[in-house]
């Protein structure tokens, strides 16, 4: 062994390293300050590797004894999210009502298949066998051109692309497309809207949330349900073809929170190919169209007298002689010629009652309390088809009057349904919506009358039901309330006694309002099944009653006995007038 | 010629161990990661045919279409309030092998029997 030098000036030269026996030993001068230089910074280099080490194997034992759990691992290891430009859009149960699907679409490139030497002949024949729908001899004049790219079909459906992938012919290939599908068909036609080919939304939910469809992911759900308005569409539809109309619509709102369950109008158009139907079919009659809706129009003239306190239950308006003002005479269509008390003139949906009430209330406060409802300005809805309604500039008395009994303004129903919700529910108006509430969500609302009001209103719309121009709205069970309502459509400046808008609003069950519901029939022709009537109480009040006993269990009501003594009494007017004179009841 | 130290063999060894274990882990990754890639190729797949096919299931649960089936061949009617009935109209039993008493107080009498008349049809 040898030994080696006493202190070692170099702490970092390996150990085994010896200096030769017989090396140079450092010589003083230059030479031996070169070499402590270097010694020094060997020595800065080391201590700074060594450094690195330990903070390294720190790291390392960091990770693999304590953080062992939440390691990043490799960023591939989620799978890829399905990719679509547009989100879903769904019922308030879930069910699809609009989706983005991968639609390849076929190409050929003739080029290559000539160099193949395939027979173009054979190819197009196996192509038209799988591709029904298009014609042998165009493929064949497609495949036989002299192009490296030419389509043969777009967006297959996943069947067709499975047999044309079987056929095995080669030149054949396919692009990723995307097709936006609409699987409820013509049920959702006016909510949901459609899309164009480009992806941009062009009606309904689909303009109005094109942006937001197409950045989010989880999809959009709306407030309709699917069953309820099938249910409501078909009820419609039943009275649009039996009574030869021109078109209907129909709305179910939930009175407490102003979610849209149920819309629909008539004619529709399929979504999935919008331009087969003639455009007028892509008129939404329910936000969009505006109509003097006629007598309903008297549920917020007797409201607001009696909100206003013009008039109370017991009290009744003259309306023995028809009244002329100007050159407009205004009567009744189921004239009584007397005296009648306010449950009367709703009842028998007396004009020339109604006329007086809303005189009595004057301009002004009629104005105001419209303006409340929500029917002087368009509404603030998610459809971007919503009309403004049509209002007199000026309030005449003449105006008044007729606004009194639904003439002479102009509303959708959409803002009907709003509005008549406000007075069923309590007086709270809430915003008309078609998105989905979520259940933690506070209903906002503005109180807009007296509760006091809106009992005796409730009172008041069971009563046509049960005894005045409704009865054929009644659903056993249901307790249903509303207003008929019948107008004459103006053609030209002239209102036309043939062409009419029958209409019904309602609420269910009205002793402890859950729903609204209204229908109106475009233009009906009575039959002989109603004696040739083609008023609102004959063709859209028993539109209603169907629609009300089909779609109440499905909306978790409960059927009560109407003649039960509680909800007899909760219901129940006719006080005798302190004149003595009674309240007629037939 | 010098003298090969023990600690010398043990080091090599080490590297050649943890070279070799390296390696073969580096493999296995490859392998798992590969596998990785393929199952999310299938569940990215099985998610675009899931789409499919709840596409297709709200087109077959058409409403319009069920009825349509319904009427074919079930042969049933349209529901009525009068088939519909609390659970506090249910009479209770006394006890559990008693047979059910149909004469026991119920509220709503005559829709009972209304339902049951209609049900006995």
């Amino acid at each position: 062994m040898s030994t080696s030098p006493p202190r070692d000036p170099n702490p970092c030269r390996p150990r085994h390293f010896r200096p030769g026996p017989c090396g140079p030993e450092p010589q003083e001068g230059p030479a031996k300050q070169w070499i402590e230089t270097g010694r020094t910074r060997l020595i800065i280099a080391g201590a700074l590797m060594g450094l690195a080490f330990v903070v390294i194997s720190g790291r390392l034992i960091e990770i693999s004894g304590f953080k062992a759990g939440d390691a990043r691992v490799a960023h591939v290891s989620t799978p890829t999210r399905v990719e679509t430009s547009r989100a879903d859009i769904v019922d308030r149960n879930g069910v699809l009502l609009a989706t983005t699907l991968k639609a390849p679409s076929l190409y050929a490139d003739p080029r290559t298949m000539a160099d193949a030497r395939i027979n173009t002949r054979d190819a197009a024949r196996k192509l038209a066998q799988v591709l029904p729908d298009l014609n042998e001899s165009e493929i064949y004049a497609k495949l036989t051109s002299d192009k490296s790219f030419v389509w043969i079909k777009r967006q297959l459906t996943p069947r067709q692309m499975a047999s044309v992938n079987a056929l095995g012919i080669p030149g054949l290939d396919f692009q990723d497309e995307e097709k936006r599908i609409y699987p409820q068909g013509r049920a959702f036609a006016h909510v949901v809207g459609y899309a164009g080919v480009d992806n941009k939304g062009l009606a309904g939910i689909e303009r109005s949330f094109d942006e937001a469809l197409r950045s989010r992911h989880d999809p959009l759900q709306l407030s309709v349900d699917l069953r309820i308005q099938s249910i409501l569409r078909a009820e419609i539809a039943k009275q649009v073809t039996e009574f030869r109309a021109v078109g209907g619509s129909g709305i179910v709102m939930n009175v407490n929170t102003g979610e849209v369950v149920a819309l629909v109008s008539l004619p529709d158009f399929d979504p999935n190919d919008p331009t087969a139907s003639p455009t007028e079919n892509l008129f939404n009659r329910v936000t969009l169209g505006t109509y003097e809706i006629g007598s309903v129009f008297k549920i917020f003239t007797v409201a607001m007298a009696l909100d206003d306190r013009v008039t109370t239950l017991a009290g009744g308006y003259d309306a023995s002689h028809p009244i002329h003002i100007g050159r407009f005479t205004i009567h009744d269509d189921h004239a009584q010629n007397r005296w009648l008390s306010v449950p009367e003139i709703f009842k028998y949906s007396s004009n020339i009652g109604a006329a007086k009430m809303a005189l009595d209330v004057g301009a002004d406060r009629q104005r105001e309390f419209l303006g409340k409802l929500g029917l002087l300005k368009a509404p603030n809805f998610e459809l971007p088809e919503v009309a403004a309604p049509l209002v007199p500039s000026v309030w005449h008395p003449v105006n008044v009057m007729t606004i009194g009994f639904g003439h002479g303004i102009s509303v959708s129903p959409l803002q009907i349904a709003t509005a008549v919700s406000a007075v069923a529910n309590g007086g709270t108006m809430h915003r008309a919506t078609i998105i989905k509430r979520p259940a933690d969500d506070p209903v906002g609302g503005r109180q807009v009358m007296s509760e006091a009001t809106s009992i005796e209103m409730r009172k008041l719309l069971r009563l046509v039901v049960e005894k005045g121009t409704g009865k054929l709205a009644e659903a056993p069970g249901y307790v249903v309330g509303g207003k008929t309502g019948t107008a004459e459509k103006v053609s030209g400046k002239h209102y036309n006694t043939h062409s009419l808008m029958s209409s019904f609003a309602g609420v269910f069950p009205v002793n402890d309002p859950r729903y609204f519901i209204m229908i109106s029939i475009d233009e009906p022709h009575g039959d002989k099944q109603t004696f040739g009537y083609a008023t609102g109480g004959w063709v859209a009040a028993p539109a209603v009653s169907r629609s009300v006993e089909r779609m109440a269990s499905l909306l978790g009501i409960q059927p009560v006995d109407e003649d039960s003594p509680e909800i007899r009494r909760s219901l129940m007017v006719g006080l005798p007038s302190p004149s003595g004179r009674k309240f007629a009841s037939n | 010629m010098t003298v090969i130290r023990p600690a010398t063999i043990v080091w090599f060894c080490v590297v050649v161990a943890v070279g070799y274990a390296m390696f073969q882990v580096k493999y296995e990754v490859m392998q798992q990661e590969q596998t990785l890639a393929e199952i999310n190729r299938q569940i990215t797949e099985g998610r675009e045919q899931t789409r499919v096919l709840a596409a297709e299931w709200s087109y077959l649960t058409r409403p319009a279409r069920i009825e349509d089936l319904s009427a074919r061949f079930l042969h049933l009617g349209s529901m009525n309030s009068a088939q519909i009935l609390p659970l506090s109209a249910i009479p209770e039993r006394a006890e559990a092998d008693a047979p059910p008493a149909p004469s026991s107080a119920t509220t709503p009498k005559p829709r009972i029997a209304a339902a049951t008349s209609r049900s006995e049809r």
